[in-house]
């Protein structure tokens, strides 16, 4: 395979040039900025062998881009070449600091560049060679060592029928002690290597154990001589089992895991088992081990003995109950002893993220041992990761986004980019204007991912995106992405959209586009089959005749048929096929008819209408005639009882109750209360008053609009909701009928004189409106005959 | 018109150019695609537009293709003009671009005539 060269040059004649001398021996990309560069740098990471780089760019310029490459160092693994006319002393000794390989002045010598770029790739191969060998190595060793070490060491848990606990807490407590050895002990020559190498080894102490029957290991109650002399053999077997290994017996780890194994039950006074060895004759591993064993098998339960509290334990050990151990290393015991509890009492689950630790421990370690800061291997690990998560990212149906916060580049998935009109790369967004939308939310997704912790990173977020040109608001599931269990470091955020609404949330239905000879034929047709057909402008709120002039003969659908005495399915669902430009189908009852109904949107020469066809349930569907009153006369009943007022015809409070709390687009609620009613109802009789009430009804209703909603609210107090009203409208419009209150005469009484007093709120939040409006209406009471709207913040009179 | 009678009607060096170039198609395809570098326009509409910074960059650019191509006279020319550039002296610089014009022409015409 060709070895791969990024060419990075703004001038297209300066790219063809170098990819013309160099594409016989090599791969060759091209970019003609540095940002473009940078994001070809990402996607071929492990498989560049060289980039040529120009200095002077728009977008990023050379010295740019090597700045990037040193923060994330890739200048470690890609060599680059600079390519520039730019020849002055302070420019070439500037891009040599930042990493650059090499420097080639214009103009060109074709056999020059070829010849310093082959010369640059085989030496870095060379190296990388070298480096993968090395690592290849280190890996496979590391990665043989632990299976093993694993491998048996499970096999003694299973048999023992110890818990994997165990083996943890002799790895932790061994390390413990090694590192309280190396504070204490000026003289020690421990490695932190040494260390790593005496606690991966400490797992197999008891390796011995496999060649012991399970009678004798498992058994509850006390060992009698001959099946304690049995027992004893396990760590001489052990030693014998890591001796017998086809392993290079110079391997520092079998080394370690050898002492150990045999003797780890010696003691310091020379009175332990195999070989009675005494003192510094014990190597230092076995006796940290077999100090860890000790402490762990009196503090953990097993089959033949209770756990014995931690105090007591200590004391045991110091007592010499246990047999005579190094006094330094007990000393060590000691300087230990709050994190042996937490050992102890840690269960399993606690111990993973330790485990984690101990092989990050590990890792870093081998980082220290070979100083290689990204290894080739990791590097293709990485690149295939990425293959995976790529896949997937864009195989994604819903949108999906990652954002890098420490390189700062936001990465939208294909359907995402495809959606929102944005790139799938975006560099940089935080360095954007801070009134930038996509900033904005950025921002607000960062600072809710930062308030995570790596134990819990995910969350959910909403915001408004412009989705396939509409506004939606989207629902997000996240996750913050954090390294590093000790310190932890926040690295950015991922998220996928799990639900969208759009905000006018219609559905798309095909709207019939009529013109008028087409409205008529539709008409003539629409007559045969149905009983009745009205043809409706919802803005106007009037029925249209049609004739051959269609918009001039209008005739105003009857003012009270709108509202009364079934004014809310009529309007209802013809204003929701108005507004949704689609077709409702409902019941529409009439005093004498029940008609099943559709109402539909039409466009007719371009303007919206509705068309409703209305079919008569015939009376056969009854059993007879007197059935089909009845049950007119009941629906007529519920629907009057239900939501109208019986007195005024207007809505009553249940139907606030109801549907006022399901409505989100009240934006506005007035309190109208009249003056003295009481006084009008002392002084003139109740049937003035009530006829005083409908009068009002009928004034309310005539001057709001047809979505408005006008309530009796109770008494002489009435409310009307008002939908999506223009704020600045409102006043003039609640003065309009003050005034119209004012001017009110019923010919009955015409002494009777009423005034109200009319007390609004602006808002969304519907329970906080009537609180709101209601403190209005006092508040104006004051004065009477006067309106006082709460706009939110300011108030006005 | 063959490429040595070429330079040779320019003025410029063409053992030199031939010698980094190595080939004689490489440098002829070159001095071709010479004629339809965008480079030497986007200057112009710099110059025109007064944006000093794009100026700069492109007359930069301009500089290291005439450069490659031994085109010594216009590099000359375009590096006086960038220098000028640099030094924030935008008049004096404007006032060589006729000069550069008149022997870009020069050479456009008779890279025509190779064809």
């Amino acid at each position: 395979m060709k070895e791969k060269i990024l060419i990075v040059d703004d001038s297209s004649m300066n790219r063809e040039f170098l990819k013309d001398i160099l594409c016989h021996d090599y791969d060759i990309i091209l970019a003609k900025n540095g940002v473009e560069a940078i994001s070809l740098m990402k996607n071929h990471l492990s498989s560049l062998a060289l980039i040529l780089l120009d200095l002077i760019m728009p977008e990023m310029d050379g010295f740019e881009v090597l700045t990037y490459m040193n923060k994330y160092q890739w200048i470690h693994d890609i060599p680059v070449m600079i390519i520039s006319s730019e020849n002055s002393g302070k420019y070439i000794g500037r891009v040599y600091d930042l990493g650059a390989s090499d420097f080639i002045s214009r103009p060109f010598n074709v056999n020059i560049v070829q010849k310093r770029v082959s010369n640059i790739i085989s030496l870095y191969s060379k190296q990388r060679r070298l480096k993968d060998i090395v690592t290849e190595q280190i890996y496979e060793k590391e990665s043989r060592s632990n299976l093993m070490i694993s491998v048996l060491s499970h096999i003694v848990e299973f048999r023992n029928g110890e818990s994997g606990l165990h083996i943890i807490h002799i790895n932790m407590i061994t390390e413990k002690l090694l590192y309280a050895l190396l504070k204490k002990d000026p003289t020690c020559t421990l490695t932190a290597q040494d260390i790593s190498l005496i606690t991966m080894a400490s797992s197999l102490h008891d390796i011995g154990k496999i060649s012991i029957s399970d009678k004798i290991l498992n058994k509850p109650g006390r060992l009698t001589p001959e099946e304690f002399s049995m027992m004893k053999t396990h760590a001489p077997i052990g030693g014998d089992i890591i001796r017998g290994l086809k392993w290079n017996q110079d391997d520092p780890l079998l080394k370690v895991a050898y002492e150990i194994c045999r003797w780890h039950h010696e003691r310091w006074d020379g009175r332990g088992y195999p070989d009675g060895l005494k003192g510094h004759d014990i190597p230092l591993s076995a006796q940290v081990v077999s100090l860890a064993d000790v402490y762990d098998a009196l503090t953990s339960e097993r089959c033949y003995k209770k756990a014995i509290p931690h105090k007591k334990a200590i004391q045991m050990i110091m007592n010499g109950e246990c047999g005579q151990f190094q006094p330094l290393l007990l000393e060590c015991l000691l300087d230990i002893e709050e994190e042996l509890i937490d050992i102890s009492s840690s269960s399993e689950e606690l111990m993973n993220p330790i485990k984690t630790r101990e092989t990050q421990k590990v890792v870093q370690e081998l980082g220290q041992y070979d100083d290689l800061t990204v290894t080739r291997q990791v590097l293709d690990q990485l690149d295939i990761e990425k293959i995976k998560s790529q896949f997937f990212f864009d195989r994604q149906e819903q949108l999906a986004l990652i954002y890098n916060h420490s390189l700062d580049i936001l990465y939208f998935s294909h359907n995402a980019s495809r959606r929102l009109e944005l790139p799938e790369v975006i560099m940089r967004p935080m360095e954007r204007d801070d009134q930038d939308s996509l900033k904005i939310r950025l921002k607000q997704l960062v600072e809710k991912a930062k308030a995570t912790t790596i134990d819990h990173p995910c969350f959910e977020h909403e915001f408004i995106f412009d989705i396939d040109g509409k506004t939606s608001l989207c629902h997000f599931q996240c996750s913050a992405i954090w390294l590093d269990v000790e310190d932890s470091r926040f690295i950015g955020l991922m998220a996928f959209l799990d639900r969208e609404q759009l905000f006018d949330d219609e559905q798309v239905q095909e709207v019939p586009h009529l013109n008028q000879t087409q409205l008529q034929a539709l008409l003539q047709q629409s007559y045969h089959i149905f009983d009745k057909v009205i043809f409706i402008d919802v803005l106007l709120g009037k029925s249209v005749k049609i004739t051959d002039t269609l918009l001039e003969e209008m005739t105003f659908l009857e003012e009270t048929s709108m509202w009364k005495p079934h004014p809310m399915i009529m309007d209802d669902a013809c204003v929701q096929a108005y507004r949704h430009r689609s077709k409702v189908i409902h019941f529409d009852y009439q005093p004498q008819r029940i008609y099943y109904a559709i109402s539909q949107y039409v466009e007719v020469d371009g303007k919206g209408y509705v068309m409703e066809y209305k079919l008569k349930l015939q009376d056969y569907i009854f059993k007879n005639d007197k059935q089909y009153q009845n049950m007119l006369k009941t629906l007529n009943y519920m629907q009057e009882s239900m939501y109208l007022d019986g007195l005024t015809e207007v809505y009553n409070r249940r139907y606030l109750e109801d549907e006022m709390f399901k409505k989100e687009d009240v934006t506005a609620l007035a309190m109208v209360d009249l003056d003295y009613f009481k006084e009008v109802n002392d002084q003139f009789g109740h049937l003035a008053g009530d006829q005083a009430l409908q009068e009002v009804a009928h004034i309310l209703k005539k001057n709001v609009r047809d979505r408005d909603a006008v309530i009796r609210y109770g008494g002489d107090e009435f409310m009307i909701l008002f939908y999506h009203m223009p704020a600045n409208l409102l006043e003039e419009r609640l003065n309009f009928i003050r005034r119209e209150v004012e001017k009110l005469v019923i010919p009955d009484y015409p002494h009777l004189k009423l005034t109200c007093t009319i007390g609004c709120a602006c808002g969304t939040y519907q329970q906080q409106l009537l609180k709101q409006a209601d403190k209005m209406m006092y508040q104006a009471k004051i004065q009477r005959n006067s309106v006082k709207i709460h706009y939110g913040k300011e108030e006005h009179q | 018109m063959t490429i040595q009678a070429f330079y040779e009607t320019i003025q410029e060096d063409y053992e030199d150019v031939l010698d980094r170039f190595m080939m004689e198609n490489l440098l002829m395809k070159y001095v071709l695609k010479f004629k339809d570098d965008p480079t030497f326009d986007l200057l112009k509409q710099a110059l025109e537009n007064h944006e000093i910074q794009e100026a700069i960059r492109h007359s930069h650019t301009f500089k290291g293709i005439c450069d490659n191509l031994g085109f010594m006279q216009l590099k000359k020319q375009s590096e006086e003009m960038m220098v000028l550039l640099k030094e924030g002296a935008f008049q004096k610089a404007q006032n060589l671009f006729p000069a550069l014009c008149q022997e870009y022409l020069f050479i456009i015409e008779n890279i025509q005539k190779l064809m």
